[in-house]
């Protein structure tokens, strides 16, 4: 019974994770009663470009949301203790980590190549006379299952080969089920559905593959890097949306305060965003960061296990990010309200007696929606890529969360040996490009879609 | 009057279409530009006349592609040249001069600059002759200190002054064929009429061939010699200006002359109790300079104003641009801070209230704005943008019986019933008015103030919406303070008229009085300067 035991644990990010998704379907439902905000999106979903994107964009959301449900293990009664009391692992799995099939537990002693079947370097080893020999080790769980070194790409063409087919068969239900409900659909949905067979088949192959070989080899602490990149996606997803977020009401309230009241509370504003752009953004940052890590490490009660603790840091780097970004939003915003402010529709409330806060959730707001949409697509892969380079000066993401900014970090060292470790920045690139530029091209559709400058957008200023 | 020989400039049988969908924007037209006359090519925005212009010119975008018809100026085909040639033809040939004049203008170059630019493209003078040239045709269209405003910027001339600029532009390189996209509709009528005889005068001395686009039928009885009206990218009607207006063929050209003002009929003036009283009205906006904002002055924009409007009239607030007049409207509706006097609604004076004590009479007064396109929520459906005013006053009516008003609201205005679920993209802006019309009445005003209401309409529509205001005025009794500066609505509108100049009233009395008997000269000026049919 105890095997089978678990204590499910909400971290604060993936609280905040889910309460952004469900605002966030709740916001687009009401969003199909707006003719002219469903026209948009239509024409955002009717090229191909943006079917893809968005299936790209929404597999690594996925891929994220599978991450962020998180629980501890029971661990087995200690041999010879006779307890009723449940023990579990201090260790935090995810959902994410379970139907990976352990790829994640496949620790080798330190660096290997993709598909090697011996240790990157030498170590000692007693040979078949029981002498002690430095040679290059086998590594414990790559080519296990092979008579010979030799069939290594045989082996591996004939695994490809059988992964792809449950692949495709997988995919062909998944496709199915849809193409049976969106027959009729205007929509381009086959661009998806193509994106969806192929990653389909990547994630069979990839998990049924790495039981047999480490694909994207591993590093220096022995951890497969394909595992160690799919688990940087929660990261960088989480990052891009938690900072917007945080930034979000922020830059809304402060703009649309000052566009609309004008008079003090617009030179509070203004006052405000100078005074923080003249900042320079990476030092704020690090020193807000290296703050909080020593409040951290001054109260180690309030976590009860060290994933809470990197947790803490994460929310907390969300948090600076997204304090230290607003201000040009809120610029953005704050021009926007001013000329809405004087236009005939706003006057003409004034003159029923609407109250303020009628016109600004009625009036102004829906009409800023657009430059808000526009800045979170365009916004989220440079929060991806500023989290890269804050892990790479050291005041990112808490090492012991996979990220991809770690994993550039702990390579840059290695790309100068001879011969060099290459696979870990591989790695870390390939996910991170896919996710950076299926959100840039994303972004760009959406703003030719909303942007009324736009020659597509609303043509009526 | 003039022979085939004169003709400078031969368009035939033009048809453009757009290249994406097919759709024919213009289905051949046809016309002759002839030395020393003015050719006035009129019709209504989307009617095809400046595609017209600028096919011509193979200035087209890029959407729209020339089928069919030829261009000649003397025997030469302008679809056939090079562009390269092309070049040379516009501006030493052909010059274009444009509605809005600072656009034109480079902010950065003072306009003897850029006038001398084009003189040193096409010609040879330099140094001092070329200076002396541009003074020259400053002079000649009638700028005043032409060897002073050498150097100015385009934002230190007046409206009038900066199309002037443009007309030397034009003129520099000594053209034979003018033409001249909607030149005074940015302008104010004083100005307006200056300019158009200028044209007038420059088409005589420098036997021109002038090819004026217009909506306006005004500058066309005063300034054309021949008319053709088009519409929906065909020429309609075609003739000279005298029998054009005594005798149109067409029934669309003579609802186009029919906006023109008919300075016959006037209004009667009931004797009345007044509604609405304003008492040496006051709105000053302070100027503030330095780093405290010190107030240092104030910008007058209302400087004691004093009328009284009646139950059931209409009160025609005439004046040009920057006058104040709205400036007023907006301070009776308590949308502006007063800076004196009074403003007493029904005897309650109303001009200080605080904004909740205002709201009774948020629901006697109500106002029409002049752009139909920005007064409506584009995220709100149409019964969603009446019924506004009628939950923020809170008339204590229920979602049924709020739903029934706008339904009654939009008979009332001769909108469908159905159109409360659409939204506003989906109407044009004759339709958007009449919706602003039924907002407005939704709270059962008594006084609607109309801030421009028909001045962004085209003309066939404008009389349409003017015709439902008044079936309104005489089925509600409901009053109206009529802001605009178009004189020719006002007869047939307006009970009272008052004229605004710098902020102050200048005259004031009834609408036959103030039109057949002017006595300020500023009065004076506004009236002739309307285009008016029938000079004898």
């Amino acid at each position: 019974m105890a095997e089978f035991g678990m204590k499910p644990i909400v971290l604060w990010s993936d609280a905040l994770i889910y309460m952004l998704v469900v605002v966030l379907v709740v916001f687009f439902y009401r969003l199909r009663n707006d003719p002219q905000t469903r026209e948009r999106w239509g024409q955002v979903f009717s090229s191909r470009l943006g079917m893809v994107t968005f299936t790209v964009i929404m597999v690594y959301v996925g891929v994220a949301l599978l991450d962020s449900l998180h629980f501890r293990k029971a661990l087995p009664n200690p041999e010879g203790v006779d307890t009723t009391e449940i023990f579990y692992d201090n260790k935090v799995t995810s959902v994410l980590d379970v139907m990976l099939d352990g790829m994640g537990d496949r620790f080798e002693r330190t660096y290997s190549a993709p598909f090697a079947l011996k240790s990157f370097e030498k170590s000692n080893i007693p040979d078949a006379q029981g002498n002690m020999v430095r040679d290059y080790d086998f590594l414990t769980h790559a080519g296990g299952h092979l008579a010979s070194a030799d069939d290594k790409w045989l082996d591996v063409l004939r695994l490809s080969a059988i992964a792809i087919a449950w692949g495709l068969a997988g995919a062909a239900l998944i496709v199915g089920v849809q193409w049976f409900f969106l027959r009729g659909s205007i929509y381009p949905w086959y661009a998806s559905w193509a994106v969806q067979t192929g990653v389909i088949c990547f994630a069979v192959w990839l998990v049924y593959i790495s039981h047999f070989y480490h694909v994207l080899g591993t590093d220096q602490g022995g951890t497969d890097v394909a595992f160690q990149s799919i688990k940087g996606i929660r990261t960088g997803v989480l990052l891009g949306t938690l900072s917007t977020l945080v930034m979000l009401p922020i830059a809304v309230t402060l703009g649309v305060s000052a566009g609309y009241f004008k008079g003090w509370v617009d030179d509070v504003v203004q006052y405000l965003y100078t005074t923080l752009s003249s900042i320079p953004g990476i030092l704020l940052i690090a020193a807000s960061v290296l703050l909080f890590q020593v409040y951290i490490d001054l109260n180690p009660d309030f976590f009860s296990v060290g994933m809470e603790k990197a947790d803490a840091r994460f929310i907390a780097l969300c948090f600076i990010l997204g304090l230290t970004s607003w201000s040009s939003l809120c610029r953005l915003i704050r021009a926007e309200t001013l000329k809405i402010s004087q236009l005939g529709y706003v006057q003409a409330a004034h003159a029923f007696g609407v109250s303020h806060a009628r016109i600004l959730g009625r009036h102004i707001l829906p009409n800023v929606v657009h430059i808000i949409l526009i800045t979170f697509v365009l916004d989220f892969s440079a929060l991806v890529l500023a989290e890269a380079v804050l892990s790479y000066i050291g005041v990112g993401i808490d090492p012991s969360m996979g990220s991809w900014g770690n994993m550039i970090n702990g390579a840059r060292s290695e790309l100068s040996r001879e011969p060099a470790v290459w696979w870990t920045l591989t790695g870390a690139f390939f996910f991170m490009f896919m996710l950076v530029l299926a959100a840039n091209l994303f972004a760009d559709l959406v703003r030719d879609a909303f942007d009324p400058r736009s020659a597509s957008g609303r043509s009526e200023a | 009057m003039s022979t085939a020989s004169d003709v400078r400039m031969k368009i035939e049988n033009l048809k453009v279409r757009l290249s994406e969908t097919g759709e024919e924007i213009l289905k051949g037209v046809s016309l002759e530009l002839r030395a020393g006359q003015i050719f006035a090519l009129v019709g209504e925005s989307g009617s095809g006349k400046s595609v017209t212009s600028l096919a011509a010119m193979r200035l087209l975008p890029d959407a729209l592609q020339i089928t069919e018809g030829a261009v000649k100026v003397g025997d030469q085909d302008l679809f056939d040249l090079p562009e390269a040639t092309m070049q040379d033809v516009r501006g030493r040939q052909v010059a274009m001069i444009f509605q809005n004049a600072m656009s034109a203008l480079n902010p950065v170059q003072t306009v003897g600059q850029q006038v001398a630019e084009t003189l040193k493209l096409h010609t040879t003078l330099r140094g001092d002759s070329l200076r002396q040239r541009v003074v020259q045709l400053f002079a000649e269209v009638g700028i005043p200190d032409p060897e002073g405003r050498y150097s100015f910027y385009p934002h230190q001339l007046s409206g009038g002054q900066q199309q002037r600029v443009m007309i030397a532009m034009a003129l520099a390189c000594e053209p034979d064929i003018l033409i001249a996209d909607e030149p005074t509709t940015a302008l104010d009528v004083t100005i307006q009429e200056q300019v158009l005889k200028l044209i007038r005068e420059l088409t005589r001395t420098r036997q021109l061939a002038v090819l004026l686009i217009t909506h306006d039928m005004g500058v066309v009885r005063n300034t054309a010699d021949e008319v053709a009206v088009m519409y929906r990218g065909q020429i309609i009607e075609r003739a000279g200006v005298e029998a054009f207006f005594h005798n149109p063929k067409e029934e669309y050209s003579k609802r186009l002359i029919d906006a023109l003002p008919d300075l016959t009929h006037f209004q009667s003036v009931a004797v009345e109790e007044p509604l609405l009283q304003l008492d040496e009205v006051k709105v000053y906006f302070p100027i503030r300079k330095g780093v405290l904002q010190r107030v240092v002055d104030y910008t007058r924009a209302v400087d004691g104003v004093s009328l009284a409007i009646g139950r059931g009239e209409t009160y025609a607030l005439v004046g040009e641009s920057g006058s104040g007049k709205s400036t007023l409207g907006r301070a009776i509706l308590n949308l502006e801070t007063v800076s004196g006097g009074n403003i007493r609604f029904k005897g309650e004076a109303i001009g200080s209230l605080a904004r909740r004590e205002m709201l009774p009479y948020r629901k006697l007064i109500q106002v029409i704005f002049q752009n139909p396109f920005s007064s409506m929520n584009p995220r709100m459906s149409v019964g969603e943008i009446i019924a506004e005013g009628m939950v923020s006053l809170g008339l204590g009516l229920s979602a049924a019986e709020r739903q029934e008003r706008i339904g009654q609201l939009l008979d009332k205005v001769q909108l469908r019933r159905e159109y409360s679920h659409r939204y506003p993209h989906e109407f044009s802006g004759g339709q958007l008015q009449r919706i602003a019309i039924a907002r407005a009445l939704a709270v059962e005003p008594e006084l609607i103030i109309c801030d421009e209401p028909t001045s962004a309409l085209d003309v066939s529509i404008r009389a349409e919406v003017l015709n439902l205001l008044q079936e309104l005025q005489r089925e509600f009794g409901v009053s109206y303070l009529f802001i605009t500066h178009d004189l020719s609505i006002v007869p047939s509108l307006a009970h009272h008229v008052g004229v605004m100049q710098a902020g102050k009233l200048v005259e004031q009395g009834s609408a036959e009085q103030i039109l057949t008997a002017p006595q300020h000269p500023y009065t004076q000026a506004l009236l002739n300067s309307v285009p008016r049919l029938d000079p004898d």
